[in-house]
């Protein structure tokens, strides 16, 4: 769970880093750090609002809620992965943000606001499918705390990262982490959807390896066939 | 108004965006678990809903491929 709620959290701070760095190096740093801080802060209210409503929420519904949103968020994750493998999608290119959102800021007349509105953005946005993943995946085993510690983790790793590496936040090798968390999600997300329904599943919580493994197996399956189809589509 | 609608396309992109099979699949998952588990029980459910998981994966997969 650990594992997967740092990677997930290390994609998508990637993606929001691209976006402050840009605004940045084009806007100034202040006006980007403005909006960084306004984001963090709409973060806090965010959780602060809606985080204890989970607690009176029955825990064999919040497995059911909790599995049904890691399915669908797992597979829409491994669904990408694998057509970027597959060569049927391009790639996620964060050079290729980071000219868009220079060049879109370059063009615009107002300032400031264009930038902090842009820097927010980036780090609300992103931030909210941090927050998401850790209440999902740290809820139902009331592992909160770690999962948030895990987040922070990755937070503090892609800051450090952006400091050293600047804007070649493309040498992250993206795909393959969001390939792992896809699966790991799916893995999550149908162990809770049984607990919710009230399986015993045969080998308790070793399970969720197992389905990460049945999971994984299938996408090694199906990878080299879409490619031999992409290819063959091509010529 | 204007809040409300934005929440609302946040929400539609964040949970179904381009891919509202998965929304679907991952309910009649999650409903097809509910029901193997009254007929079937742990024993049989355990495997049938993995199984039903990847079968919708599939299913997006090939939309796409067709796409």
């Amino acid at each position: 769970m650990v594992v997967a709620v740092f990677l997930a959290s290390l994609v998508e701070m990637v993606e929001a880093l691209t976006i402050v760095v840009a605004v940045g190096a084009t806007r100034g740093w202040r006006t980007a750090l403005e909006g960084v801080v306004a984001a963090l802060g709409a973060l806090c209210v965010l959780v602060v609002v809606f985080g204890p409503t989970l607690t009176s929420i029955p825990l064999n519904s919040l497995r059911l809620i909790v599995g049904a949103f890691l399915l669908v968020f797992g597979m829409q994750w491994l669904r990408k992965a694998i057509l970027r493998s597959a060569g049927l999608k391009a790639k996620h290119d964060e050079d290729a943000i980071y000219a868009d959102t220079v060049a879109s800021l370059s063009s615009l007349s107002q300032r400031d606001t264009a930038g902090f509105v842009t820097s927010f953005k980036g780090v609300f946005l992103e931030g909210v499918e941090v927050v998401v993943t850790v209440i999902t995946l740290g809820s139902p085993s009331h592992r909160i705390l770690m999962a948030s510690g895990a987040a922070l983790l990755a937070v503090v790793v892609v800051t450090l990262a952006g400091l050293v590496v600047s804007r070649h936040l493309s040498r992250v090798p993206e795909n393959g982490f969001k390939m792992t968390v896809g699966l790991m999600l799916m893995a999550y997300g149908t162990f809770w959807v049984g607990e919710g329904l009230g399986f015993q599943w045969p080998n308790g919580e070793a399970a969720i390896l197992e389905l990460a493994g049945f999971y994984a197996l299938a996408t090694a399956s199906v990878i080299p066939y879409l490619r031999n189809s992409a290819t063959v589509a091509q010529s | 108004m204007k809040l409300f609608r934005g929440i609302a396309t946040f929400l539609w992109s964040f949970f179904i965006g381009d891919t509202p099979e998965l929304f679907v699949g991952a309910l009649a998952v999650v409903s097809l678990g509910w029901i193997a588990h009254q007929w079937l029980g742990s024993s049989g459910s355990v495997y049938l809903l993995p199984a039903a998981a990847a079968a919708v994966m599939a299913w997006s997969l090939a939309r796409a491929r067709r796409r």
